[in-house]
């Protein structure tokens, strides 16, 4: 990343205290979940005496079913969440990038066959379609950071592709061609160094979308299950006791939201920042 | 414009036929043999070789597909595996609830997004603006199924202001009845569209403002709510179209989490019981019937943005 992308970044973290919130929000909430051992209350110790307590002094968060801390819970559910929505994005940013430049960097043939298979996988509803993979397959982690991540690469390619274009018409790419460079070295070494600013924009939104979808296809049912547990999964169990017991219903929803929320302002912030004719306002 | 109609028409045909294609494998590829729907305790090896025969399973896949769109293209689409009854029969019977709940909150959301994103940008940066800029990214980031939890929690539980499951209550033919229990499932479905409309609306009803022909107009005299509705509004609305056009996918997707919460009888709640029932044939139909109508949303949309800008009409 050069130095003048670094300036407007820094000068967009300055301008909106949003941003800087949003970074907070993140750091803290992946701090707490990874540290979330050191809570005193260990998540799966049951205590029938106290459960579905009102949040308290000893129970910020109150305490569940089967009177566990809440809090605590909602740290380790913290960490699936988290971990799913950045490793599928991981998965989906590499295939992205790799389709996207390959389609916009040779262009003709192969750019027509990438981009008509695109069309048709964006016009499958998505969530349905990852809704009966996951059904076929034995819902559990490690499936669902995989389907997440094969089944949404397409946006990012899109736009991978569409910066290539532009990319691969600089005089540094057409002198590499010239000098005969394979495509391979020259998407390594020239393109993707250079779309790099707009795969972070697409990857930061994506990871907001995909902790949505683990939180929907747990939510169903149909992602984290028991003994696992992700924010997801403890609103699944949160709607049986709605009515006696709403805190637990909120807390995991607040934090949804909130990391969401802060990855689609961050995102919005590094695209102006990259991209200032993005910018019209 | 004739022309640009029938090439859009033959460049979803391709689309369509991979739908299928995708389809048909997804019930290929679902656990488990077919046959044993149909075994008998007391069948034996030949037997069951039997109905794997005459069930046309033998046979290779491409035809085994060019037999089953051709009775797809006949409006067969087979039976339901839970209850036997014909699936095109079950489609029918629920599409008029979802479309009614997805053109409803589509509507919704247009009217809503476009009133929160001119006052907005009417107001730039000052304190509305700020707080419609923050409400919107909740919009776009909140969970729809934690919505329809907090609103059923706070409207039907605690204020007992508004029914959270159905489309009407039973023995009860009111329009008031029916749009009671519409309220919160257009909420829960739009939410996500108002705020991208709004955000868009705003965006470019500020950009527009920069333009020339609104300092001549406001020079001239006129009020900036006056330049705002006449002028502004008509250059800032026709990209909505294409917006519409594209939170399509989102609507589809929606109305099947929904649907399933609310208890709407529509398509999305169908294909969720379908899910959790394995019932193939009927998750077939639904992921094709999803897909073209999201092909034909945004045909739609195409032609529609067309028709409303003359330049395109030119072009073709």
């Amino acid at each position: 990343m050069n130095s003048r992308l670094k300036d407007n970044l820094k000068y967009q973290l300055k301008e909106n205290k949003l941003g800087v919130i949003s970074i907070a929000i993140i750091i803290i909430l992946s701090l707490a979940s990874m540290l979330a051992f050191l809570s005193p209350y260990d998540p799966n110790k049951i205590d029938v005496m106290n459960r579905l307590a009102s949040p308290s002094k000893s129970h910020i968060f109150g305490t569940d079913d089967m009177g566990r801390d809440y809090f605590t819970r909602a740290l380790y559910g913290g960490r699936v969440s988290l971990t799913v929505g950045f490793l599928s994005m991981i998965i989906s940013t590499v295939i992205g990038t790799i389709v996207g430049t390959i389609s916009g960097y040779f262009g003709g043939r192969v750019d027509s066959i990438i981009m008509r298979t695109i069309d048709i996988l964006m016009s499958i509803p998505t969530f349905f379609l990852i809704l009966i993979v996951n059904a076929y397959l034995k819902p559990g982690i490690q499936n669902i950071i995989i389907i997440i991540g094969l089944f949404s690469w397409m946006g990012i390619a899109r736009i991978v592709r569409a910066e290539t274009i532009s990319v691969k018409e600089r005089e540094y790419v057409m002198y590499s061609k010239v000098i005969g460079e394979k495509p391979s070295a020259i998407i390594v070494k020239h393109i993707i160094p250079n779309i790099f600013p707009t795969v972070i924009v697409a990857s930061t939104l994506n990871i907001a979308n995909a902790i949505l979808t683990e939180s929907s296809l747990s939510f169903f049912g149909l992602g984290v299950r028991q003994p696992d547990s992700s924010w997801g999964s403890m609103l699944k169990y949160a709607q049986g006791y709605i009515g006696e017991a709403p805190h637990l219903a909120i807390f995991p929803g607040i934090l949804i939201l909130l990391t969401v929320l802060s990855f689609n302002v961050l995102g919005d912030i590094f695209r102006v920042a990259f991209e200032p004719k993005a910018n019209n306002d | 414009m004739r022309r640009l109609i029938i090439k859009r028409i033959i460049q979803s045909i391709p689309m369509l036929i991979a739908i299928s294609i995708v389809s048909f494998l997804l019930i290929k590829l679902a656990p488990g043999d077919p046959v044993q729907a149909y075994i008998t305790p007391e069948m034996g090896p030949v037997d069951i070789e039997n109905i794997r025969e005459k069930m046309g399973l033998n046979d290779p896949i491409y035809i085994q597909y060019i037999r089953w769109i051709t009775n797809v293209l006949k409006g067969d689409l087979g039976y339901s595996l839970v209850n036997h009854r014909p699936v095109a029969e079950q489609i029918v019977e629920r599409l008029p609830a979802t479309i009614g709940l997805m053109l409803s909150s589509l509507l919704f959301s247009t009217a809503i997004g476009i009133i929160i994103g001119l006052i907005s940008a009417a107001n730039q940066n000052k304190i509305l603006d700020q707080v419609v800029t923050i409400a919107s990214y909740i919009g776009i980031s909140i969970p729809s199924f934690w919505f329809a939890m907090m609103l059923t929690y706070f409207l039907s539980l605690k204020l007992n202001l508004l029914p959270s499951i159905g489309m009407r209550t039973i023995g009860v033919h009111s329009t008031w009845d029916l749009i009671k229990h519409t309220i919160m499932p257009i909420l829960v479905l739009s939410i996500q569209n108002i705020a991208v409309i709004a955000r868009y609306i705003r965006s470019s009803t500020i950009s527009q403002l920069k333009e020339d022909y609104v300092i001549v107009e406001l020079a001239s005299g006129a009020s900036k709510g006056e330049v705002l509705y006449k002028y502004v509004l008509k250059n800032a609305l026709l990209p909505v179209i294409t917006i519409l056009g594209m939170s399509l996918p989102s609507v589809v997707s929606g109305a099947f989490i929904t649907e399933s919460i609310f208890g709407w009888p529509g398509m999305g709640q169908l294909g969720m019981n379908a899910i959790f029932s394995y019932d193939y044939p009927l998750i077939m139909a639904i992921t094709m019937f999803a897909s073209i109508m999201l092909i034909l949303g945004n045909l739609l949309s195409d032609i529609l943005y067309g028709i409303a800008d003359p330049r395109i009409k030119e072009l073709s």
